[in-house]
């Protein structure tokens, strides 16, 4: 009996073993102290996060488990744009930029663990362009109570402004709902006697979008439907939009669905007017429409109505700023170039800014962070549209919250309707 | 004193086990002592683990509770359900709607309840719903319980987004979480006294349900599992034992949700997804079938294994971290595979049958190496292999009938009750 | 009391859509879910070829489907003029299919042979993430999802009056067809098709009779990646491709597969279309406000769940007799 445990002795003193190595191992974590530290413009205050070399940010992205996963180049966009600027700026503040990344697994309980170790952990000064809505929801009450800096959330969910009940929280996108007034209102002045078929995805996205265009929209709607992200078809919904005579459908869905709402049309020989988020590029939807035949794809595109807030990376190709936005994803390692690539760069350079303003304050806590946040008025990203800019204040978490809209050409282009964009703030 | 999780896990475990395997007083009085050094141990984590671990183990010890639920079904009593976590959100639900100050149930009151009390509330619910399923499932069985049980999964958040006036929608329900009872508030912080409830809650369960299992009902399950026929020729009620096992492990995925609701204060619709459900039956596999030890070790995998595989293996230097970091589910996906290799009775199958090794059993072993290895080597080589093999020793019953079997069809199978106490 | 009653059905809350008010709607909803329904018998067969052949159910599936359906596209990328043929790219598609099975079970399958189907079953969950992942790491990190090439068109159809039929969706029906018909005759009518089935049911038994059981298990899962992979070069033109597409169209193939009977290959096909249809339907035709399309899925589910009841194994599957 003795020696038949003798073996499983052997392993306890193992995994003791184990203890007394891995405690050599950890000699405790360097824990930046609040302070102040030499900056190079003057002194700069810091608590969590800084150092004389570094600034470190955390992020939390979707980037396995989940059929939601489609979102990680953002990461990569983010990092290739701080490196960027570590590389060829000298950094922010004469410090480098660290991005600590983790994932969140579009998951509310995982994203809560996984914030608490980039708050309590990593002792990150802010959290930026966290993504994922219900992710970002279990994480939002968290890290308001530890007072750190929630920034450019990007997530389409209309909560995020709500500046009293979250008030280290900061939006970035366009929200869903935003983006349906706009549509809706616009619908209300060029349609107002349109027979409007909505056709909406099954979740945070798709009823946003058809609450916000239902709140602007007066005229007479004569189909709703909706599909499970997981759908496979949606032909059955489409046959009931034409069934009830449609002649303008208001597309809320992702590319891959509204690829699929097009063959419908194409398929059946029918030509209502479509409006669609800006969640679909054009040309990416029209080569999906057209079977991978883009030319194919964008006759059947074109005339829709959509909105937009960036640059888009096809059509847009020959300026200078999408130049510089492919040679930096190039040659700072970031995800070939695409929408969301543009987008991270979009968070990335919105952020530098509100650290530069931070460090120009001589605040880099994680207050002073936030402040300089809501300071910021008018500030152009290099890769908006003509006419969009951010405007924060202490009573306006919602960064970018005007749209211009636009019909796509026969080139896959967007031709602006309005010069002015429309807002809902 | 601050520690990271694995020395701490690591001394835990040491210290617990040299108690139980030092020569002194009886067996009885090594396994109890054991235990509450190892309890002691978990008193303790919330003073040295930082807030993320800590976190993390309070999540074990409620996804515990899930897999064990599932375990009594699945693992004791044979019945496949990919569909449990349609009863962990129920319960999370429960306890949302429940905690909502806002007028969202307008139906039953609009002050919050005690948070004690939809801990109960949750598990009954979600008992009742076991109920409800647990009849019809009487009809099914194997695979096709499993896809009727993936169905009841894939539809719940559907529902809830589609009757949202009672759910909250796709937006789920925000609540506040219970505080601090106030003679503790000095003591401890949220996340302490969150753990300590998890932790009570997963003690209070474990002790039952081990008390359950080990009884008349207990075997009862497993005779059904092993043979329908068999058992009703024994006198036990089958259809009663089987919508029961459905009741009692459906309450224990309910309490699940319930505390998982009470850790983040939110439940929506992606609080369980399909996925995660399915996981759930990988938990308690990995961890091993019909052992409650084996449900608290697969809620560990389910929580360690995403958070920690890449990083770990990051530090080596052979591995390009940069690809761990861009497909950290393909180390997940390769350490499941390979525990699964290398301990397809899960891990406290693996566990059970290394304490039963004799020492002359482990140098026989030993000497087999190099042959093993020149069989494994044989295997991974693409020769179309021709050689009719023996896959099964003398004796042994058809193993591809045995869906959940828990031994190794050799002689030194462990019985039930070794495995659930760990050994004799 | 008929007054009642229908007043009670012209209250808003039960307002729907009637069949007899629009039958060529009817019509168009039914076509629509066949072609949706062949969609799910594809893969269906692909698991009832799996289950029949190894007694399990591979969850990897969809994951295998989609890595071949990327790997087909980056050779369709590739520039040379032979691969960007898309029969050429179909038939590929099955053969990496083939050898992509094959492998799978010799490394990661034959470890685990003979251990309860619970650890197989959770392999093949591992495997599942696995391969989505590395996929993602290759192919998914520029702009998704990605359009895959059709053999026949996407946009061109066939009107039939009250629907139109996309030539594409033809192609999976004949494909769908074709390979119902040809497994039917591999399992009842050939020596190998009989040997595989013995290895599922007994595979010490089949040893005895002298049928080399790892050779069956392997041609079992090399067979059902075959058809994983034409499936997946055939959904892809439809659903479009990303590290994601294939898991959906698993798991309503697997209510299909498991509606019609997972030992019943023209099950795999009823249930198919069974489940297509359902769904439109009840999308179209019940209460918006209460039910609708928004509750299409749940109700086609639970229509599956009432016919598992009448038929635990499923409309066309065989009782399996088990010994005491």
């Amino acid at each position: 009996m003795r020696l038949k445990r003798a073996w499983l002795l052997l392993a306890a003193l193992l995994s003791l073993g184990l203890f007394l190595a891995a405690c050599e191992e950890e000699e405790g974590p360097a824990t930046p102290t609040p302070g102040t530290t030499p900056g190079r413009p003057g002194q700069v205050r810091t608590d969590f996060g800084v150092t004389d070399t570094e600034i470190k940010l955390g992020h939390t992205n979707v980037l396995s488990g989940s059929l939601a996963a489609v979102y990680q180049p953002v990461t990569p966009a983010l990092q290739a744009y701080f490196e960027y600027v570590n590389r060829e700026k000298g950094g922010v503040c004469g410090r480098r930029i660290t991005l600590i990344v983790e994932d969140n697994q579009y998951s509310p309980t995982v994203a809560r663990e996984r914030v608490t170790k980039l708050i309590e952990q990593d002792r990150v000064l802010a959290l930026v362009g966290d993504l994922g809505t219900p992710a970002v929801t279990g994480e939002v009450d968290y890290v308001n109570e530890q007072k750190v800096p929630l920034l450019y959330v990007s997530t389409g969910a209309s909560k995020w402004g709500d500046y009293q009940r979250w008030p280290w929280t900061i939006g970035f996108i366009p929200d869903y709902v935003s983006e349906g007034r706009i549509l809706g209102r616009f619908a209300q002045e060029r349609f107002p006697n349109a027979k409007v078929g909505i056709l909406y995805q099954n979740d945070d996205f798709g009823l946003d979008g058809r609450n916000g265009f239902k709140q602007e929209f007066r005229g007479q709607i004569v189909a709703e439907q909706s599909y499970e992200s997981t759908a496979t078809d949606i032909s059955s919904q489409m046959a009931n939009l034409r069934a009830a005579g449609a002649d303008l459908v208001y597309l809320y869905a992702t590319p891959a669905f509204s690829a699929r709402a097009f063959q419908y049309m194409q398929q059946n020989n029918w030509r209502p007017q479509v409006m669609m988020s800006y969640v679909n590029p054009p040309v990416l939807t029209a080569t999906l429409a057209g079977g991978g035949n883009a030319q194919a794809g964008l006759q059947l595109v074109q005339g829709t109505i959509s909105t937009n807030y960036l640059l888009d990376y096809i059509a847009d190709a020959d300026k200078p700023e999408m130049k510089e936005h492919v040679r930096i994803m190039q040659t700072y390692g970031g995800p070939p170039v695409q929408s969301l690539s543009v987008y991270g760069q979009a968070l990335a350079e919105l952020m530098v800014e509100t650290l530069k303003r931070a460090c120009d304050a001589g605040d880099l806590t994680r207050a002073g962070v936030l402040r300089a946040a809501e300071s910021i008025r008018g500030f152009r990203m290099s890769v908006l549209l003509p006419g969009i800019t951010v405007n924060l204040g202490p009573r306006d978490h919602f960064a970018i919250q005007a749209l211009v809209p636009s019909q796509i050409q026969p080139d896959g282009t967007p031709r602006p309707l309005r010069d002015q964009p429309i807002s809902v703030e | 004193m601050e520690m990271d999780i694995w020395p701490f896990l690591a001394l835990s475990l040491g210290v617990s086990g040299l108690v139980r395997l030092l020569p002194w007083g009886t067996e009885r009085q090594r396994v109890v002592a054991s235990l509450l050094v190892l309890l002691a141990f978990m008193c303790w984590a919330p003073f040295v683990l930082d807030n993320f671990r800590l976190i993390q183990m309070t999540r074990i010890a409620a996804l515990g509770l899930a897999l064990l639920g599932l375990n009594i079904l699945t693992g004791y009593n044979g019945q496949v359900s990919l569909g449990h976590g349609a009863f962990v959100l129920m319960g999370a639900y429960t306890v949302a709607v429940l905690l909502d100050r806002k007028e969202q149930l307008n139906l039953i009151d609009a002050s919050p309840w005690p948070f004690w009390a939809t801990i109960f509330v949750a598990g009954f619910l979600a008992a009742a719903a076991g109920l409800v399923i647990g009849v019809p499932a009487l009809r099914l069985s194997g695979p096709y319980l499993a896809i009727a049980t993936l169905a009841v999964m894939i539809s719940f958040p559907i529902i809830v987004r589609k009757y949202g006036t009672f759910t909250g929608g796709s937006q789920g329900i925000a609540f506040s979480r219970p505080p601090t009872p106030p003679f503790l508030e000095d003591l401890l912080r949220r996340e302490q006294w969150t753990y300590f409830l998890c932790l009570l809650a997963l003690l209070v369960m474990t002790a039952l349900a081990w008390n359950l299992l080990r009884g008349q009902f207990g075997r009862a399950l497993q005779a059904v599992r092993d043979s329908e026929v068999a058992a009703a020729a024994m006198g036990i009620h089958v259809a009663r034992v089987k919508v029961l096992a459905f009741v009692i492990s459906a309450f224990y995925a309910g309490v699940a949700g319930a505390l998982l609701a009470l850790m983040t204060g939110i439940v929506n619709p992606e609080t369980v997804d399909i996925v995660q459900s399915i996981n759930y039956l990988a938990g308690i596999v990995i961890g091993g079938l019909a052992s409650i030890m084996g449900s608290i070790i697969g809620a560990g995998a389910i929580v360690f294994i995403p958070s920690d595989a890449a990083n770990q293996l990051a530090k080596l230097p052979f591995l390009d971290p940069d690809m761990l970091r861009r497909a950290p589910g393909a180390i997940q996906g390769a350490v499941v595979i390979l525990v699964m290799m290398l301990m397809p009775y899960g891990v406290a199958g693996a566990l059970h049958r290394l304490a039963r090794l004799r020492p002359e059993q482990v140098l026989a072993g030993w000497r087999q190496v190099p042959a093993l290895a020149s069989q494994a080597l044989g295997r991974l080589s693409w020769a179309w292999d021709i050689r009719p093999r023996a896959r099964q020793g003398p004796g042994s019953h058809n193993p591809k009938r045995e869906v959940v079997g828990h031994g190794d069809g050799g002689s030194n199978r462990p019985t039930q009750d070794e495995m659930t106490k760990g050994g004799q | 009391m008929e007054a009642l009653l229908s007043g009670l059905l012209s209250a808003p809350v039960f307002l729907a859509p009637k069949p007899w008010e629009d039958w060529s709607l009817f019509g168009e909803q039914v076509v629509l879910g066949l072609l949706t329904g062949a969609l799910y018998a594809l893969v269906a067969l692909a698991i009832v070829l799996i289950y029949r052949s190894t007694d399990i159910i591979n969850f990897a599936q969809s994951e295998m489907a989609m890595f071949g359906t990327f790997a087909m596209w980056s050779i369709w990328l590739s520039g040379v003029a032979f691969f960007s043929n898309p029969w050429v790219l179909l038939v590929l598609a099955g053969l990496f299919g083939l050898g992509l099975g094959a492998v799978v079970e010799r490394v990661v399958i034959r470890p685990v042979e003979g251990k309860p189907v619970l650890t197989i079953v959770v392999v093949t969950l591992g495997l599942f993430l696995v391969l989505n992942s590395v996929a993602t790491w290759i192919w998914a990190q520029g702009e998704l999802p990605k359009s895959f090439p059709s053999p026949l068109s996407v946009l061109d159809s066939w009107d039939i009056g009250f629907a139109s039929i996309p030539e594409h969706r033809v192609l999976i029906f004949a494909v769908g067809a074709g390979a119902m018909v040809l497994l039917g005759l591999l399992f009842n009518y050939t020596k190998v098709g009989l040997a595989m089935r013995a290895t599922a049911q007994n595979p010490l038994a089949a040893q005895l009779m002298g049928i080399n059981v790892g050779n069956m298990l392997t041609l079992g899962w090399a067979l059902s990646g075959a058809l994983g992979g034409i499936a997946g070069a055939l959904i892809a033109p439809v659903v479009t491709l990303h590290p994601a597409f294939m898991l959906p169209v698993l798991l309503y193939s697997f209510a299909a597969a498991v509606l019609g009977g997972l030992n019943s290959v023209p099950g795999a096909v009823v249930g198919g279309f069974i489940i297509g249809v359902a769904e439109n339907l009840l999308g179209t035709y019940t209460p918006h406000a209460i039910l609708g399309p928004e509750m299409s899925l749940p109700l086609a589910l639970m229509l599956l769940v009432a016919i598992l009841l009448v038929r635990p194994t499923g409309l066309l599957g065989e009782r399996t007799v088990r010994k005491v």
